[in-house]
């Protein structure tokens, strides 16, 4: 006898009897206390904020300042004193790529895919530097250490193929001196404050 | 909804060549369906409000550039329209196999709406590449997600969102990779969803479907009827095959338009559950009865034996009929049911007094709405509501007070949150935040017992302020000067620490209230449930009244009833103090008008309660009870001494669908029909009276409800003969004034009437009271009320608040729902709602076992965190056997309505204690057996 819940007919569906999760919460609804961060973070600024839709994006952007990115609980604590349903708040969330739904590695690393850097050779970047931290882009290395995103365009063509390390912009860079940078970066608990360099020159 | 009436004279226009009329406000789509033109479309669905999102239904307009998009266009007189010119139809063509290309190969909806378009129009294979598919979504028992079947036409969203108010489905992401998704993009079943259905019922393709494939088998026949559980009364449709219900949805009836909630559509199962007693029962010599009793409804054989009908029913009026003789008639009671229709509950009382020759004839209405129903008829003259629940769309403000009808009326609730939606001002008032409080323009978490502070501290503030409609008390409403000076004595400020409202929040909602236009009130269990229950709905009375907020649409009262016919069962004279509508039985007028009608004697003492019946069976002065499909031994306070009570009876009948608590205690149980194997009236909360037809035959030896009435009539020497419910129907309409002019003919062809209906071909009144009261000098009559603190506060040994109540999914005593595949399968353990502090406070977690103590017994459950819950307090909902919460409750009485207090009790908690073994009835591990099988 297959375990209950378990599904071979395409498109039948029928979930199992979901006893643990039911008796913990009714699902998906919030419930106190919430993560202690997100908790600190509503306490000083969230709370603040006047409760009308008007506030959803000013308040996302907060909590993401503040958080790094948007953990659920921060959502859940947002949609409750904004008083929309979380489906809304996830509706405008996912719209804008600036929110991130998943903690965020302690260094960032973003590598331009625009089309002077792809010129100059960004695809290859892209697949070293995704081969070395093993991680896709938009991921984050198993470790925390790595954030690794792609963007369309950072508007310093002239310095193609352009990487962004924890803020920093790094122009003409290679495989190699990217590996580097990494490597640097990962020496520092804490993202060093940004200045522009010219790895390659 | 739908588009505003924004022209008010039809408009001609040409539709393919042809001149054809436009009646006002309507769209190209549906002139050219009256047409007899049909346009493809597949994110338009008549009656949701047109979104133009898919672009299937696009037509060409002579003279404009681009196509227009017919759900959202309406016509402009001389307009020049074609619907199937070359450029409209490539265009359709053109979506429609786009959208094809996106599906799987083959369709999860025989119904699929694109597959029809796609035939209709004869649309080629697709061309174009798949987008990726996302992958399907098994997580909830009731709904499939497939994804991969989504045309994004967002009718889910509109079905979510702007009818059934619940903003569980949405649409996120951007451009290319938007989706449909669940809260924070949680799988379903993981959701807040609860499971109405109505996302499943709007799709179009199949994408959201009935699970497990309950949707792709094509019925014998369906059958129109109305929804079993709650008194809101939607009307529903069977699909039925092989004498089986294969689903069930929504019919387009006066108080759901269609719409159900996940009890109606899911919950009827229960009627084919393996348990179902398709035997009579009679009681082993062998088999004592307890209070302590452990059941297995799996095993009846243990203590009972089967029986034929003539045997069990010999013995069940024989022993009814000795104790009479020996005892005298006041030796006998009989309970009655809710559930059962108008004519069992009008044959049910017509028996008692009759055949048993008492009054002590009661049902469940005792349990919940009594005391307001004493109120009412001591205020107002009349129990039943004002206006029904659909007026709260002409309400600028709605009091809602001690209710919590997202989970007890859910469909009710979508009402009042689409009322909310178009800019009516909700007021909630509840010790529990539920769901609605987020629609609330004003919630009022008070603090449990005191609603009389509260309501009298909005009343002073009314008075203090001159908002009390003087021409209203001047014209028609006696008892000002005395309420006057009553709540003089309760100011804002001074009811403010006691009921943890605010001053200055009491009497912003009291103004609200009594300056808006049309205000409201509806109530629940929360206000009459208490010791103070009768003064709770007194004050809600007085508010309604000094404010003149009665007798028009969008004002009034309305206490929310909770079964499907407990405003029926009442009105048939289901209760010991008065006979059909309301007639007292200790009024000679009336007596003397009953005795003619049923040709005998009548009793002019009025009888008793239900626990009032309890204590008597304690004291010896009752031995034998007839119990027609309620369940005492879960549903009394202090469930042990009722359970006491019925074990001590010399001669117990229960005739039930199931082998309830109270049947196991039982010397015969007769196997009756469930609501879909019968025909029979149903009264919901708005005075409508419906019809539920028979779709089912009874299985084995199970008969109807009817039947065993009259044969239980005739065994007590009564010769009765009623062919059918129709033929008891006519006889209630002698008996009753107010449904009088309603005839069967006119249920059957309408499914619905409202009453009061006194003469053939009255329309019926939805509001009433708009001229006068129907008491004695046609005035309403304003009862003050003090503070009454509940019989047992909160101590040191005790410092907790036991609240009980109902769960969405759960029906009563769960003896019907526990058995129903989804309901058991979403809830199936029980569970005590806390607050997260207080539960760290007794050092435990969520999902931990508690133990819960009062001064009459012990319950061990889950501990389920909630924070809408208040600090200092519990919620248990009473359906489950095994922690069942009134072992635990008080069965102290409200004086008047004679209504146990369920709402409060002193409790304490204990980390950890000892789960009963069984924990269900079965229902969602029958489910799980059928996924085995698959």
């Amino acid at each position: 006898m297959k375990k209950p819940g378990s599904h071979d007919s395409p498109g039948m569906g029928g979930g199992k009897p979901k006893a643990e999760g039911a008796r913990i919460r009714r699902p998906g609804g919030a419930v106190l206390p919430l993560d202690p961060e997100v908790e600190r973070w509503f306490a000083a600024v969230g709370a603040a904020f006047p409760a009308s839709r008007s506030s959803i994006i000013p308040m996302l952007q907060s909590a993401q300042a503040s958080l790094g990115y948007l953990p659920r609980d921060a959502m859940q604590a947002i949609a409750r004193h904004l008083k929309v349903s979380p489906v809304t708040l996830e509706g405008v969330a996912s719209f804008y790529a600036q929110f991130r739904f998943d903690k965020p590695g302690r260094h960032r690393v973003t590598v331009c895919r625009g089309t002077a850097c792809y010129v100059r050779g960004s695809s290859k970047l892209m697949d070293d530097i995704q081969a070395d931290l093993k991680v896709a882009a938009g991921g984050t290395t198993a470790d925390g250490e790595v954030t690794l995103e792609a963007v369309s365009c950072f508007g310093a063509c002239a310095l193609a193929p352009v990487v962004v390390v924890d803020g920093t912009v790094n122009g003409r860079v290679s495989s190699a001196s990217l590996k580097a940078l990494v490597d640097a970066a990962g020496q520092h608990p804490q993202p060093q404050p940004g200045r522009r360099t010219k790895a390659g020159a | 909804m739908m588009n505003t009436l924004q022209e008010t004279e039809a408009v001609s226009f040409t539709l393919n060549g042809a001149a054809v009329s436009a009646s006002p406000g309507e769209t190209l789509i549906q002139t050219a369906k009256r047409h007899g033109v049909e346009i493809p479309h597949l994110c338009y669905k008549e009656g949701m409000r047109a979104d133009g999102n898919c672009r299937a239904c696009v037509v060409e307009i002579k003279g404009e550039r681009v196509l227009a998009p017919s759900c959202c266009r309406q016509p402009q007189e001389g307009m020049e329209v074609s619907t199937n010119s070359p450029r409209a139809l490539h265009s359709q063509k053109m979506v429609l196999e786009l959208l094809r290309s996106d599906m799987p190969a083959q369709s999860y909806s025989p119904d699929s709406e694109l597959d029809h378009w796609v035939d209709e129009l004869q649309v080629i294979a697709p061309r174009f590449m798949p987008r990726l598919s996302p992958g399907p979504d098994f997580s909830h028992p009731a709904i499939a997600v497939n994804l991969d079947a989504c045309i994004q036409c967002t009718r889910c969203v509109r079905a979510c969102r702007e009818e059934q108010v619940n903003d569980v489905i949405g649409f996120a992401f951007r451009g290319h990779r938007s989706e449909i998704v669940f809260d924070l993009k949680d799988p379903m079943g993981a959701s807040t969803c609860v499971a109405c259905g109505e996302c499943v019922r709007a799709c179009p393709t199949g994408a959201l479907m009935p699970a497990r494939g309950v949707g792709l088998v094509a019925a014998d026949r369906t059958v129109e009827s109305v929804c079993p559980y709650c008194g809101v009364g939607c009307q529903l449709t069977y699909h039925v095959k092989d004498n089986r219900i294969l689903r069930v949805e929504g019919r387009d009836g006066p108080a759901n338009e269609s719409r159900l909630c996940v009890k109606g559509r899911y919950g009827f199962d229960y009627v084919h559950h393996r348990q179902r007693l398709t035997k009579p029962l009679i009681r082993r010599a062998d088999a004592p009865k307890s209070a302590d009793f452990v059941m297995d409804p799996d095993d009846p054989l243990s203590v009972f034996r089967e029986a034929s009908w003539e045997e069990a029913l010999a013995l069940a009026t024989g022993g009814l009929k000795a104790i009479r003789e020996s005892q005298g008639p006041q030796a006998l009671c009989g309970f009655g049911s809710a559930k059962g229709s108008n004519e069992e509950a009008y044959l049910f009382q017509k028996l008692v007094r009759t055949g048993f020759r008492t009054n002590n004839v009661d049902h469940c209405t005792r349990l919940c709405h009594a005391s307001s129903v004493a109120a009412l008829l001591e205020g107002i003259g009349s129990g039943a509501v004002s206006n029904p629940v659909r007026d709260v769309i002409h309400s600028e403000v709605v009091l809602l007070i001690g209710s919590n009808p997202i989970v007890n009326h859910p469909v009710a609730a979508t009402w009042i949150k689409n009322a909310v939606k178009a800019g009516t001002k909700l007021i909630l008032a509840d010790p529990r935040r539920s769901d609605l409080a987020r629609h609330a323009a004003h919630y009022l978490q008070f603090k449990p017992d005191t609603d009389v502070a509260l309501l009298n501290a909005m009343m002073h503030t009314i008075v203090l302020e001159n908002l009390v409609d003087q021409n209203f008390i001047k014209d028609r409403v006696s008892g000002y000067e005395e309420l006057r000076k009553n709540v003089e004595g309760f100011s804002p400020e001074a009811m403010a620490p006691l009921c943890g409202i605010p001053a200055e929040t009491i009497k912003e909602v009291a103004r609200l209230f009594a300056t808006s236009k049309a205000s409201m009130i509806l109530w629940g269990m929360g206000i009459s449930q208490h010791v103070h229950g009768t003064d709770n709905a007194r004050c809600l009375i007085a508010l309604s009244l000094m404010t003149g907020q009665i007798g028009r649409p969008g004002t009034g009262l309305h206490p929310l009833r909770g079964q499907n016919n407990v405003q029926g069962a009442s009105d048939a004279g289901l209760i010991p103090m008065m006979y059909p509508d309301y007639q007292r039985v200790n009024e000679p007028q009336a007596q003397a008008k009953f005795e003619a009608l049923w040709n005998t004697r009548l009793d002019a003492k009025p009888g008793l309660t239900v626990v009032e019946i309890m204590d008597a069976v304690h004291e010896g002065k009752i031995r034998g009870m007839y119990i027609m499909g309620e369940n005492p031994a879960m549903s009394d306070p202090d469930v042990h001494h009722a359970r006491g009570a019925l074990a001590k009876l010399d001669c117990l009948v229960v005739q039930d669908i199931f082998l309830t608590e109270t049947a196991y205690l039982a010397d015969v149980v007769l196997p009756a029909s469930a609501f879909p194997e019968k025909t029979g009236t149903f009264t919901n909360t708005d005075r409508l009276v419906q019809l539920g037809r028979k779709a089912l035959e009874s299985p084995g030896e199970a008969r109807q409800d009817l039947w065993i009435i009259q044969e239980m009539a005739r065994g007590l020497g009564l010769v009765w003969d009623y062919a059918g419910p129709e033929e008891v129907f006519n006889e209630m309409r002698r008996a009753m004034p107010s449904i009088a002019g309603i005839t069967w003919a006119r249920l059957e062809q309408e499914s619905g009437v409202t009453y009061p209906c006194e003469q053939e071909g009255d329309p019926g009144q939805r509001v009433v009271f708009t001229e006068k009261f129907p008491t004695e000098s046609g005035r309403a009559r304003l009862v003050p009320a003090d503070i009454i603190p509940a019989a047992e506060r909160p101590d040191r040994e005790f410092p907790f608040v036991l609240i009980t109540g109902r769960q969405l999914e759960h029906w009563h005593t769960g003896s019907m729902t526990r058995r129903a595949t989804v309901l058991d399968a979403i809830e199936p353990e029980p569970v005590a709602s806390i607050h997260p502090l207080d539960l760290d406070a007794i050092g435990a977690k969520p999902g931990d076992v508690i133990s819960v103590t009062s001064r009459r017994g012990t319950v061990s459950l889950y501990a389920r965190a909630d924070d809408g819950t208040p600090r200092g307090a519990l919620f248990i909902p009473f359906c489950y056997y095994e922690a069942a919460v009134n072992l635990l409750t008080n069965p102290v009485l409200d004086p008047f309505g004679k209504i146990p207090e369920f709402k409060y009790c002193a409790v304490k908690l204990t980390k950890g204690g000892v789960l009963a073994l069984r924990s269900s009835y079965g229902g969602g591990q029958s489910m799980a057996a059928v996924q085995a099988e698959q």
